[in-house]
């Protein structure tokens, strides 16, 4: 067959994918061309936007024992 | 087809294609086409859209859980100490006579029941449904993206969702019962509570609540980081910025939120699961008496330490449910007046300015905290402030609707209900972001009514609206028009019967969390009948409710079949895939020319130009492109 794109109805799943995009090892489409405003991964922007949770998340964990400690008498 | 076929794909086969349109081959002996396996079709699913359906199946089911609870606890409040009818006995047979004995709701049944039905509609019902519901499913294919940045990640963000609800659930039969500190689990009150004489250390309400949110936070955290990195990276060529359809900038200033006021409050679960698990003493001070002993606890801590970390995330939580509203209410309006919103622009830099002033603005809940006066001045200058960009938003809306052509399509008729309920739950709570004005009202029924105004009437005006118009997409049919306007009309009728009288009730005093609905307390007496009203409004509702879940399930299998791809006629980019769409959704690679909202252009012989054609076409209705 080949040309073409075969695609589901119902309940069938097939993998569709264009021509600048393959799958990755567990049948996900990735695409492969770069954002033109960004000129970044996806893996790269996901973990400065990881990173900025993890800020917020040991800021507070450290300050709370930082205020827990000052504040306790025995 | 054997399902072995997944496991072997080469990531670079894709581009081996030849010419522009060669890639898929026949499946039988090409990884190209694969037939991936009922469960990681159905249930651990990596594709966007299955798990935005997940998402969306788990959360309206939690809504109908957590719906269920205030039916039976609107009983309480109008016949106080009464047995409850018809579930009585459910109710006595499932919590034990402890807590219901003779089908009547005692005090800590009904504060569990209050406690889950906050922390489920807010966390586990409403947010997942909207943002990441409908944010799965919608914002890929907005951006003409074969999938979400992160796929598995994805999947695990789900899962971990999953897991918070289902602890949830369990927590109601444990020993003791689901937790009973309201859905802000004030400390010290929390860090005592369901502790001692018959529980259990680790499988108690309150503990098992912490648990829960840790799972449920978790999964949001993951999410909002995928929704981020999806919008940043994936957005098809010439999709720029200015031209996304305001969803997906809902979705994003909804990710920022999320992403960044969440882990305070993960960290502060954290803490209080530590006081109540290990001894520590972070939210409980000094000299603590509990039943007239001493707490065992070394002290120091704080409990305002706990409110500043929980409202640190609360305020912003509240606009989580009501932005991604706010994007498929603009959706719909542009669809169905037939015209370009009235300033994109504007409403776009609206929501990045609520979602930044958002930010500072949580102290609002604690005005009565005995907190500084410069202190509350910052917060409230910023509470007034953000109404201004509330105020630009509905504006918008409301000007859309000037010389439109409007259709009155079932989401579009929740769509116009959203502004006026919106309307109503922003000027209620102008009042109380005055810290004069709210010393009267913090913590009367008035301020139920407020956030329920939009939480419930708004932001669930949003969901049906977003419900109704994606469906087709979803599943090639239609719902129902007759009964989606049913189901509209009994909704907006009666979720009116519920909360407006829940401001004057506040307004003469009568208070949150009260067990006998004010029966006891002499100034509640003339608005008691009131609460008549609003418990037979809230059973009628949940009668209204029925006609919405018939046509849905009806509608899977049995609705109207969609004629074309683009039913609606609209222009983003969700409209240019099959129906529904396959894995990798779109057939040819998408690029786009034009702004979101191309209706009724001038000289065009249509009255939209979708966003993905370069030249206007000359056929006068799209087909389904995969018969
Ligand atoms: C438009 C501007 C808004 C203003 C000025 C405002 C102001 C306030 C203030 C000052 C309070 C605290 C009242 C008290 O506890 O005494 C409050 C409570 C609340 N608001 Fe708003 N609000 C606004 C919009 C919203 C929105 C959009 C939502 C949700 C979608 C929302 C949901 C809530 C909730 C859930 C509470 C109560 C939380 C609790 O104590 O359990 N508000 N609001
Ligand atoms: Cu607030």
């Amino acid at each position: 067959m080949g040309a073409g794109r075969k695609q589901s109805r119902g309940t069938k799943t097939f993998l569709c994918i264009t021509e600048n995009e393959s799958r990755d090892g567990t049948g996900n489409p990735v695409r492969h061309t770069t954002q033109p405003d960004t000129r970044s991964y996806n893996a790269k922007i996901g973990i400065w936007v990881c990173l900025a949770a993890e800020f917020m998340l040991f800021c507070r964990l450290f300050s709370a024992n930082i205020f827990l400690r000052m504040r306790a008498t025995h | 087809m054997p399902q072995e076929k997944n496991e072997h794909g080469d990531p670079m086969e894709g581009s081996q294609g030849v010419g522009s349109t060669v890639t898929a081959r026949e499946s039988g002996h090409h990884e190209h086409q694969v037939e991936l396996s009922w469960w990681r079709r159905y249930v651990f699913s990596t594709d966007h859209k299955m798990i935005g359906i997940q998402y969306m199946i788990t959360a309206l089911f939690v809504t109908l859980f957590a719906f269920g609870l205030m039916v039976v606890m609107r009983w309480q409040l109008s016949y106080p100490g009464k047995p409850v009818p018809v579930i009585g006995p459910l109710l006595t047979a499932v919590f034990g006579a402890n807590m219901a004995p003779g089908g009547v709701m005692t005090p800590n049944l009904y504060n569990s029941f209050g406690a889950m039905h906050g922390t489920m509609m807010i966390f586990m019902a409403v947010v997942p449904a909207l943002f990441a519901g409908f944010g799965n499913f919608i914002v890929p294919l907005q951006l003409g993206a074969p999938d979400m940045a992160f796929p598995r990640l994805n999947m695990a963000s789900f899962w971990s969702y999953f897991v918070g609800v289902v602890i949830m659930l369990v927590s109601f039969l444990v020993p003791g019962g689901a937790a009973k500190s309201g859905w802000t689990s004030y400390p010290p009150l929390a860090d005592i509570a369901d502790t001692g004489m018959g529980f259990e250390p680790i499988l108690n309400g309150q503990t098992l609540w912490l648990i829960g949110m840790v799972f449920n936070i978790t999964g949001s955290l993951l999410g909002s980081i995928n929704i981020i990195a999806t919008i940043i990276q994936l957005r098809a060529p010439g999709l720029e910025w200015m031209r996304l359809p305001v969803f997906v900038w809902s979705e994003l200033v909804t990710a920022f939120l999320l992403l960044l006021a969440f882990p305070p409050l993960e960290s502060a679960a954290i803490l209080q699961l530590m006081d109540r698990l290990f001894g520590t003493s972070f939210f409980s001070p000094d000299g603590l008496v509990v039943g007239g002993r001493p707490w065992p606890a070394s002290g120091g801590g704080s409990a305002l330490l706990w409110q500043h970390l929980f409202w640190f995330l609360g305020h912003p939580e509240v606009y989580v449910t009501i932005l991604p509203s706010m994007g498929i209410v603009g959706e719909v309006f542009a669809n169905n007046t037939r015209k370009p919103l009235w300033s994109y622009k504007m409403f776009v830099y609206s929501m990045l300015a609520i979602g930044f002033i958002s930010l500072l603005v949580w102290a609002h809940h604690m005005y009565m905290t005995g907190m500084g006066q410069s202190v509350s001045i910052f917060f409230q200058v910023f509470t007034i402030m953000i109404s201004i960009p509330s105020i630009i938003l509905g504006t918008v809306l409301l000007l859309s609707l000037w010389g439109g052509s409007i259709r009155f399509s079932a989401p579009m008729l929740f769509a116009l209900a959203w502004l006026p309920m919106f309307g109503i739950g922003g000027l209620t709570g102008l009042p109380l972001g005055y810290s004069a004005s709210d010393m009267v009202l913090h913590d009367t029924y008035y301020v139920i009514g407020h956030f329920h105004y939009m939480m419930a009437p708004a932001a669930l005006m949003g969901l049906f609206a977003g419900m109704y118009y994606w469906f087709p997409k979803a599943t090639g049919r239609m719902l129902n028009e007759f009964w989606g306007k049913v189901h509209f009309w009994m909704t907006i009728i009666f979720f009116n019967g519920i909360f407006f009288p829940m401001l004057i009730q506040g307004y003469a005093g009568v208070h949150r969390r009260w067990y006998d609905g004010g029966a006891g307390w002499q100034m509640a007496q003339p608005v008691l009948w009131l609460n008549h009203v609003m418990s037979i409004s809230a059973w009628i509702l949940a009668l209204g409710q029925i006609p919405f879940i018939i046509n849905f399930f009806w509608s899977i299998w049995r609705g109207k079949k969609v004629e074309s791809d683009n039913p609606w006629q609209a222009t983003t980019l969700e409209w240019a895939t099959p129906t529904p769409p396959g894995h990798g959704n779109f057939l040819h690679p998408v690029e786009v020319y034009r702004d979101a909202y191309e209706y009724s252009v001038p000289g065009a012989s249509r009255d939209f130009l979708p966003q993905w054609e370069r030249e206007e076409s000359r056929v006068a209705e799209p087909k389904l492109s995969s018969a």
